[in-house]
């Protein structure tokens, strides 16, 4: 049973919590111009790494807002929440961003070519 | 033997005025208030308890405490019977009636015995190597096998008890109440901090309870430990939990407790559970657990009255119980003399002290050699004498290196072996909590290494035996914990501590020599509850099972009830020997909760019964269930499934429900479905991106059906959205997909589009809807609204209006799930009933009929609608569904677009929707039936499909049935088959639409 | 009216609301009808100013915090919703004139008044009561007069408010889901004597 801290409500059992995947996948803008292996890629494929994960959660049973988490997946630490929509902060957070092989995406590329963020 | 032949009544915490009566495999004895049921056996002379699993030998009490291996017992009768209660943990109560296990036809007399002496073909493992032939033999030889294992028995019925569960939040948690513990405990509640102290035993104290000859800050043991207590519980913000064990370590410092609250009564309070379960989130641990007495590993180291010293010295000392009255002691370290020299001075007989050990010196030997105790260094036990009670033991010096025996055997009489085999720290809480252990080559023993939560371990459990080290270590632990929880403070001075020590040193001797070699002439006992012997773990490492996990498994050394508490450190130093490894190279296995077994019922808790799962029901429930409805789970939700009158099958009254509401006037409560209010100047657009048609242009007061996608394109929902006004939008969803459609709309505008002004709030709960369908509908509800137009021109299909239905205000939503001629109406929740009532009242003479989820499901099918979950499956897309033409494309983007294009997605062979008829018009095909075009006599055959939902059709005259099958629609008109269980159904593929295709009826 | 004489409780033929020994460590009542409000907004102080205006008070921006004035409570949710307790049959006005200050401002007044079940707890072991089916840390050191918070109550989704502290508390729960509540409550009751009614 994790302790989450909710960006809102502070520390929360796990159970009030619904988890969100992987995040920071960018959503093509142009998904037209990316080909069907591409597009898949973009879908269906998940880094699963042993170690320093980014990944999304929301508050299911309490205020239902959605924020990011940098969490070890072995030890289960959660190393820092940071707000949906920005970026982590923490130095492992940060690595484990700038490392991801999504960065390098034919879907990433598509999503900063079309939309003002990032 | 004469009641209580073995109390010693000057000693011991037990109250000699309160006798207690009880039974034990059906004879009556007498304990004493305080007495645990193996205290107050062994008070009787009573040591013969049970008989070991697999050999069946005689077994008699071991220690006193949770590890026990042997006492097991079958406590209580009927739906209380409880098996493998350990006897040392049993606090005796007026009335209890115990059962030995595992014997046949008595303990005395035990025809599992045989056993014994065919142990030889009963080596680990042997089952791996036997009962192979013949094959067709197996369950003939799994019958007998399963009705030799196990231990015990379980109780038949439910189990009555009460069990609750507590959650609790604390700065400190200190498991365990000895010297550490409670040094801890009040460090840390003297700064105000919250603080739990939980001890599995009955009173506080731990080892102070039966080793009370310290002096400790000039008070006796005694006295120090109950100030200490009162000091604590003066602390406002403590709170002490004696019977409470601290049984499970998991995340983020949340562990779990279980606490005793009657079980120690003759009587429990009615109003009071049996248990509680504890979960608390802890900011900081202490772990005082204590350390373990390892037995020695000799020649027939299991008979009755063979015991562990420690536990000899606790039922004098703390239960006024002398174990024997003729004591032999046999030890590889001090704290065995200490036990020599309580029983002389209780009036014992020690025949000797036979210490492994070549050289000793100190205050111990001293006083053992002053009593006229005969103390032989450098010897060993080689053999034991004695059926059902250990009578005598063989003495031997060891050679010099201690691998072997010399010179003459001597044999000793006893009536009690004390052995002391060291100390094995409870480390299982902090590995749990995914702490590392180091071995301490010096105690033979894993001792904590580093933590992996805030938690820190102090006294004994640390290795540390001298009560001094152990109050300081609690004491600095306690203060440490409230200080890193945020509490200021100092720390209570640490007292003087006056005891009798000996020189210390051990000597490690794991599988100790006998005159004959490990496994011939006698066992030596390593594992005494899954009666494993040194000699299985030899046999596993010569067989290659030579990985820690690979020998507990292979030998189930470990596996059993005690999860290997008296017996894994010997069992991985022996195996640590014969693969000439040092013992952190074997390694450890994995302790795992619970630390002690616990009822099954105690998790279940309250929740079982109607507390299982909330069960939903609608406002209109109470007239569903007068009328006699029949209910079906949808969800969480108890929806009416049909009305069955007097006599009428279900067949026949959803027969007679079907035709009514197209005949009629039918009337269904569809209260459960879910229903979003979607408000803000982007809500049209937002729409536009979740749905796959077009939203934009949608009128106010118009209602338009949407299909929704997962980005993959495949269907997740459906339902009928409302324009209420320019920004404001009524959507409803399946009842089963209402709250995975609120978050999925909450998802995607949190996450992907931020900047979009929508807001969506659930009302499912906030309307109560009834809706009217068949012929006469317009004309009911025309009785019950006149401020609604209700005529075709004025009140189309697929629009909303607002008036007031029976002097109620309500929202009038004409839309169809049946084809006919239909109105939702919704109401205030609080109004429903009424709402039903006076449409029922005021149909009455259009012979109103409601009908519920079944005659709904075969309405909906006769025109050919799908269900999302029943046609649909998460791998199924629109044009599946034959709904290419609701997936619009002309919009930019809405999810799930750009997966349509996908290969997959237009290969000619996707399973598609189609309509099934059988040759026999009243023949139902069953839902899920495999649908074949190559028919073969058995399987393998290949499967195109299968049928996704199934029904007759009274308004058709026939059975209808839809289904997904490869290329459907390019099948149309073909002859299919449905192999089933004795028989095949021949079908022919028709369009999904059976009823009124062209849909005219729902536009009347 | 017509319409209020047809009115019925999600809790109609289970909840009491009397009975039980006057030494109870429970009480527990329903309190029906209760006009209840869902307001969505983007908690700026446009919107704070507006909703003030028509409440008499802003909605608090603290999360898990509530402000009451009068017969009216405004309990946060999340950033941008709140729920307006008020007194049976106030909420329509109530949310006519919000809808009002708020004009045209992105923002929505919802009716949920049977959506929720609104339960009152009171006595001196509320707090051992609700730590039997709430994980949060309720001791007066975390929590206090004054806070409310979404979370679990047995298997039901609530809104707790605490009301003073002498263990006095609101419930909200979804209505399908307060008649397993009240049994639940009246259930884990029973080693603590339970009365029913406000006393």
């Amino acid at each position: 049973m994790l302790l989450i801290e909710c960006p809102w409500c502070g520390p929360r059992d796990e159970a009030e919590f619904a988890y969100g995947g992987e995040a920071h996948i960018a959503r093509p803008t142009e998904p037209d111009k990316l080909s069907d292996a591409e597009w898949a890629e973009y879908l269906f494929l998940a880094s699963n790494p042993r170690g320093t994960y980014l990944e999304r959660w929301r508050h299911a049973h309490g205020c239902r807002r959605w924020f990011n988490a940098v969490r070890d997946t072995y030890t289960h630490e959660i190393i820092e929440i940071y707000a949906m929509g920005s970026l982590p902060k923490s130095k492992l957070g940060i690595q484990a961003y700038e490392d991801s092989w999504r960065r390098g995406s034919a879907a990433e590329q598509n999503a900063k070519r079309g939309s003002a963020k990032s | 033997m004469s009641p209580q032949s073995h109390r010693v009544t000057e000693r011991g915490r037990t109250d000699k005025t309160r006798l207690i009566p009880f039974k034990f495999d059906g004879r009556d004895y007498v304990g004493q208030a305080g007495d645990t049921l193996a205290s107050a056996l062994l008070a009787n002379g009573v040591h013969l308890v049970g008989r070991g699993f697999k050999y069946h030998r005689p077994r008699g009490i071991l220690s006193a405490g949770s590890e026990e291996p042997n006492a097991l017992i079958q406590l209580g009768q009927g739906q209380r019977s409880e098996p493998n209660t350990r006897a040392t943990q049993i606090e005796l109560f007026e009335g209890l009636v115990a059962e030995s296990q595992n014997r046949w036809p008595s303990l005395a007399f035990d025809i599992g015995e045989a056993n014994n002496l065919v142990s030889r073909l009963l080596p680990s493992g042997f089952y791996y190597k036997t009962f192979m032939w013949p094959a067709s033999w197996w369950e003939k030889y799994e019958h007998m096998i399963r009705r030799a294992a196990g231990l015990g028995k379980a109780p038949v019925g439910r189990d009555p008890d009460r069990y609750e569960k507590h959650h609790a939040h604390c700065d400190v948690l200190v498991v365990g109440s000895g010297p550490a513990g409670l040094a801890a405990a009040l460090a840390a509640a003297r700064t105000g901090a919250r603080v739990i102290l939980a001890d599995e035993q009955s009173e506080l104290g731990g080892g102070l309870l039966s080793n009370s000859e310290a002096t400790i800050a000039g008070k006796s043991t005694e006295a120090w430990r109950s100030d200490t207590i009162a000091a604590i519980e003066a602390c406002e913000a403590a709170t002490l939990l004696p019977r409470t064990t601290v049984t499970g370590y998991y995340d983020h410092n949340y562990l779990t407790m279980v606490e005793r609250v009657t079980d120690h009564l003759a009587n429990p309070p009615a109003h009071l559970p049996r248990q509680r379960l504890w979960k608390v989130r802890a900011k900081r641990v202490v772990l005082a657990t204590g350390a373990i007495e390892r037995p020695l590993v000799f020649r027939d180291n299991d008979r009755p009255g063979i015991m562990l010293s420690s536990a000899v010295r606790t039922y004098l000392q703390r239960y006024g119980v002398l174990s024997g009255r003729r004591a032999l002691v046999f030890t590889n370290n001090d704290d065995a003399y200490r036990t020599a020299l309580s029983l002389k001075e209780a009036g014992g007989v020690v025949a000797a002290i036979v210490d492994l050990r070549i050289e000793v010196s100190g205050a111990l030997l001293d006083a053992a050699r002053a009593k006229g105790i005969e103390v032989l260094l450098g010897h060993a036990v080689v053999a034991t004498k004695g059926h059902k009670h250990v009578r005598s033991v063989s003495v031997m010096a060891l050679t010099g290196a201690g691998d072997g025996v010399q010179g003459l055997a001597r044999e000793i009489e006893c009536d009690l072996i004390a052995m002391a085999g060291g100390w094995n720290p409870t480390v299982h809480l902090l590995s749990q909590s995914r702490g590392k252990l180091s071995w301490n080559e010096d105690l033979g023993a894993f001792v904590p290494g580093q933590s992996f939560q805030a938690e820190t371990s102090a006294g004994s459990c640390t290795g540390a035996l001298e009560t001094a080290d152990c109050i300081r270590q609690g004491l600095k632990a306690g203060m440490d914990a409230a200080r890193a929880a945020g509490f200021k403070g100092r720390a209570p001075a640490a007292p003087k501590v006056e005891e009798h020590s000996g020189s210390g040193g051990m000597r490690l001797i794991w599988t100790v020599p006998s005159t004959r070699p490990v496994g011939r002439g006698g066992k030596h006992f390593v594992d005494f509850q899954n009666d494993v012997t040194a000699a299985d773990i030899r046999l596993a490492a010569r067989e290659g099972y030579q990985s820690v996990e690979h020998l507990k498994r292979y030998t189930t050394t470990g596996m059993g009830t005690d999860q290997g508490k008296t017996s894994n450190v010997n069992a991985l130093a022996i195996l640590g020997d014969v693969l000439s490894s040092d013992i952190p190279g074997v390694g450890t296995t994995t302790f795992r909760a619970p630390f002690t077994p616990s009822a099954i019922g105690l998790y279940a808790a309250r929740n079982v019964g109607e507390f299982f799962d909330p069960e939903r029901r609608t406002m209109i429930d109470e007239w569903h269930r007068e009328a006699g409805a029949k209910f079906e789970h949808v969800g969480q939700w108890m929806r009416a499934w049909y009305y069955p009158k007097p006599g009428e099958a279900q067949r026949q009254a959803v027969d007679r429900e079907v035709k009514a509401a197209r005949d009629g006037v039918g009337i269904m409560d569809a209260s459960t479905l879910g229903k979003i209010d979607i408000q803000g100047p982007d809500a049209a657009e937002f729409l536009n991106r979740v749905y796959t048609n077009a939203w934009l242009k949608l009128g106010i007061g118009r209602c338009r059906y949407g299909l929704m996608l997962h980005e993959d394109a495949m269907v997740f929902d459906d339902g009928v959205t409302t324009r209420l006004a320019e920004n404001h939008f009524h959507m409803t969803t399946t009842t089963g997909g209402a709250a995975g459609v609120l978050d999925w709309l909450e998802e995607w505008r949190q996450t992907e589009w931020p900047e979009m002004k929508v807001h969506f709030t659930s009302v499912t709960e906030q309307w109560a809807v009834v809706s009217i369908c068949g012929r006469k509908s317009r004309e009911l509800l025309a009785e019950l609204c006149d401020d609604i137009d209700l005529s075709g021109e004025a009140f189309p299909f697929m629009a909303m209006r607002e008036g007031t239905v029976s002097g109620l205000p309500a929202r009038v939503f004409r839309i169809s799930f049946t084809g006919e001629l239909s109105y939702e109406i919704n109401v205030a929740a609080r109004h429903g009933l009424a709402l039903w009532r006076a449409l029922m009242a005021a149909g009455e003479k259009h012979a109103i009929t409601p009908y519920g989820t079944e005659a709904m499901h075969v309405l909906r099918a006769e025109k050919g609608f799908i269900i999302v979950g029943q046609e649909t499956d998460g791998t199924v897309g629109p044009d599946d569904l034959g709904m290419d033409w609701i997936v619009s494309k002309k919009k930019p983007d809405f999810i799930g677009r750009r997966s349509l294009a996908r290969p997959d997605m237009l290969k000619p062979d996707r399973k598609q929707l189609v309509g099934l008829l059988t040759d026999d018009p009243n023949e139902v095909l069953p839902e899920g039936g495999q649908i074949v075009a190559d028919l073969k006599p058995a399987p393998p055959m290949e499967m195109l499909g299968h049928i996704t939902s199934s029904y007759y059709s009274p308004n058709c005259g026939h059975s209808i049935a839809m289904a997904l099958i490869k290329g459907g629609r390019a099948r149309t008109g073909e002859k299919l088959f449905v192999p089933l269980d004795g028989k095949t159904v021949s079908v022919r593929v028709v369009e999904p639409k059976f009823f009124d295709p062209e849909g005219e009826r729902a536009n009347g | 009216m017509a319409e209020i004489n047809q009115a019925r409780s999600p809790l109609a033929g289970v909840a009491s609301s009397e009975g039980g020994s006057s030494e109870a460590g429970i009480r527990l009542t329903e309190r029906p009808f209760l006009g209840k409000l869902v307001l969505r907004g983007d908690g700026g102080d446009g919107f704070l100013k507006a909703a003030d205006a028509a409440l008499g008070t802003a909605p608090p921006i603290e999360p898990n915090t509530a402000a009451t004035i009068e017969e009216v409570s405004i309990l946060w949710h999340s950033p941008d919703e709140w729920l307006i307790v008020t007194a049976t049959s106030a909420e329509t006005e109530l949310a006519n004139r919000l809808r009002e200050t708020l004009g045209s401002m992105h923002a929505a007044v919802i009716d949920v008044s049977d959506s929720l079940v609104a339960l009152r707890l009171s006595g001196s072991s509320t707090g051992s009561l609700l730590a039997k089916g709430c994980a949060l840390d309720l001791h007066p050191r975390a929590f206090g007069p004054g806070q409310c918070a979404q979370t679990h109550l047995a298997s039901a989704l609530v809104t707790l408010h605490q009301i003073d502290d002498t263990g006095t508390w609101d419930i909200f729960v979804r209505a399908s889901f307060a008649p397993y509540l009240w049994r639940w409550l009246e259930d884990a009751s029973l080693e603590y004597g339970l009365a029913y009614g406000t006393g």
